[in-house]
């Protein structure tokens, strides 16, 4: 009996929940249409606004749970990080891919319902979404009629039209090597990559040239290079690393909406709600232009577009504390 | 359940039921608990029962464990065991897993939302493979590789760790 009691110790520590007066700090999982999907609920809900988390590609709802999310916007407000279907520890069984994209909409709507029913339905909401993220709240917005549900939308590098990315990326990197082979020691590969960005048409050859653009501006130090050994013990221990890049192996919607060749342009004039977009200036994965495109459609009668500097596709990363106030500003204004 | 789980499970309900491990039991079997750690670090403890039928080793394993960010789960397995003078193998043909979700909330076809359950969870078929350190079969080591099906679209590696103790063996 004794040895039962040792085992099973440690385990009763960890099980603990903590709980305080004006913070929640619990994980709750919503079912919908075969899959169970996880909710990472954390911060003040003093003021009842919660600010739902849609992560992009190959991405999980807790990799935003450092820096700015915990430190600045958890002070504030609730956030809810969500482990999308078929991604990082969402699991279930469901077979069909078809309409993927759709079935990721329904489940925000589902998600939304959720939180209203468990933290009441005087809730003020906000969607945030990421990437891909982006994509499939405009599209929760769109096709679930949530506009009614949500008092603003933050679009983080939103990827909401495919088909207009692989030459937006190519004309980005082309405008970035002519800015940096007046200023960098590397003159030559940057004048190499510009030549390369505009005769490729491949879309696998301009997603590596986006990459040898990273690391050069790494290495001119025109962007802050993250910390990586943080990211790798949030993704360890926070995180189960297995099921996360497994489900990103077997199930990529990124690659269903690059397939499909999915553009939100044509409805994006439906949307109506407060909306905010930020863009890094040097995203050469969704670069800030195909943003300013969808931006200029939106019916919106608040909206903001602001460009960070010193970013490129993760500017809560990259500029926390610019991020942590842009972001608290318009849900003030729009609470 | 799937077909799979069920066959599974009916299988595992014939191997205790089985006349032979009836008789095994009363003469060759032993108890073994360990701690049985999820990817190493989320906790949980196993109970093993071993026992030897018609000089072949079958183990019977109950696991437990849990992720504090998410989840917890039952895993029950069946299989052989293939002792070597400090090595052994386990073949796990037959197994069950059942992840246990607290706070769920099901979503029905016409959006209405449940009440929350604390038990809710989804079964897979789970069969194993081990490879462990032992001596004289009194303390082990070993890690464990499952894999759970089906699991999202397609399945789902599984990795365990655990060490443990024989805490019962009869004298003969």
């Amino acid at each position: 009996m004794k040895y039962i009691i040792i085992l099973l110790l440690p385990i009763l520590f960890v099980c603990c929940t903590k709980e305080s007066s004006n913070f929640i700090d619990e994980t709750i999982h919503i079912r919908h249409q075969g899959a169970t999907m996880p909710a990472y609920v954390h911060g003040n809900h003093s003021e009842k606004i919660f600010i739902v988390v849609l992560h992009g590609a190959g991405s999980y709802g807790l990799a935003f749970r450092d820096g700015v999310f915990r430190n600045q916007l958890e002070q504030k407000y609730v956030v809810v990080y969500f482990d999308q279907r078929a991604q990082s520890m969402a699991e279930g069984n469901f077979h069909s891919k078809e309409q993927l994209i759709s079935t990721m909409a329904s489940d925000v709507d589902a998600l939304t319902k959720v939180l209203k029913k468990r933290y009441g339905s005087d809730l003020k909401l906000f969607l945030m979404g990421h990437s891909l993220g982006g994509l499939i709240s405009a599209e929760s917005l769109l096709s679930m009629d949530l506009q009614t549900q949500y008092l603003g939308w933050i679009n983080v590098d939103g990827l909401l039209d495919v088909p207009s990315v692989n030459n937006a990326r190519q004309n980005l990197i082309a405008v970035i090597g002519d800015e940096q082979q007046a200023n960098s020691s590397m003159a030559d590969e940057w004048v190499q990559l510009r030549n390369d960005a505009l005769s490729t048409e491949d879309y696998d050859g301009t997603l590596k040239l986006a990459s040898k653009t990273i690391e050069l501006l790494y290495k001119d130090e025109v962007i802050p290079k993250p910390k990586k050994i943080d990211k790798i013990l949030q993704a360890t221990f926070s995180n189960n690393p297995i099921n996360w890049f497994i489900s990103n192996f077997f199930n990529q919607p990124a690659s269903i909406a690059i397939k499909e060749n999915y553009s939100l342009l044509p409805q994006l004039t439906a949307i109506e709600i407060p909306s905010l977009f930020i863009y890094g200036k040097y995203d050469v994965s969704v670069p800030p232009n195909t943003g300013r495109t969808a931006f200029l459609l939106i019916s919106s009668q608040e909206k903001d577009f602001v460009v960070f500097d010193q970013s490129i596709h993760h500017p809560h990363d990259t500029e926390p504390d610019k991020f942590g106030s842009v972001v608290s500003e318009f849900i003030e204004k729009h609470k | 359940m799937k077909t799979s789980t069920w066959i599974a499970l009916v299988s595992i309900s014939c191997f205790l039921l089985n006349p032979d491990f009836s008789y095994a039991q009363k003469s060759n079997t032993s108890i073994n608990i360990a701690y049985f750690g999820n990817n190493f670090w989320n906790p949980g403890a196993q109970f093993q029962v071993n026992s030897t039928i018609k000089n072949n080793v079958h183990h019977l394993q109950l696991s437990f464990f849990t992720d504090p960010q998410s989840h917890s789960a039952l895993l029950i397995n069946y299989g052989i065991s293939i002792y070597k003078k400090t090595f052994y193998f386990e073949v796990s043909p037959l197994g069950l897993f059942r992840s246990i979700l607290r706070n769920t909330y099901s979503i029905s076809e016409n959006g209405s939302v449940s009440e929350p359950s604390n038990f809710s969870g989804n079964w897979y078929y789970s069969p194993g493979l081990s490879i462990g350190i032992h001596k004289r079969r009194r303390f082990h080591t070993k890690l464990q590789f499952q894999i759970l099906t089906p699991y999202n679209s397609t399945l789902m590696p599984l990795v365990n760790w655990s060490i443990g103790y024989r805490i019962y063996q009869p004298k003969i």
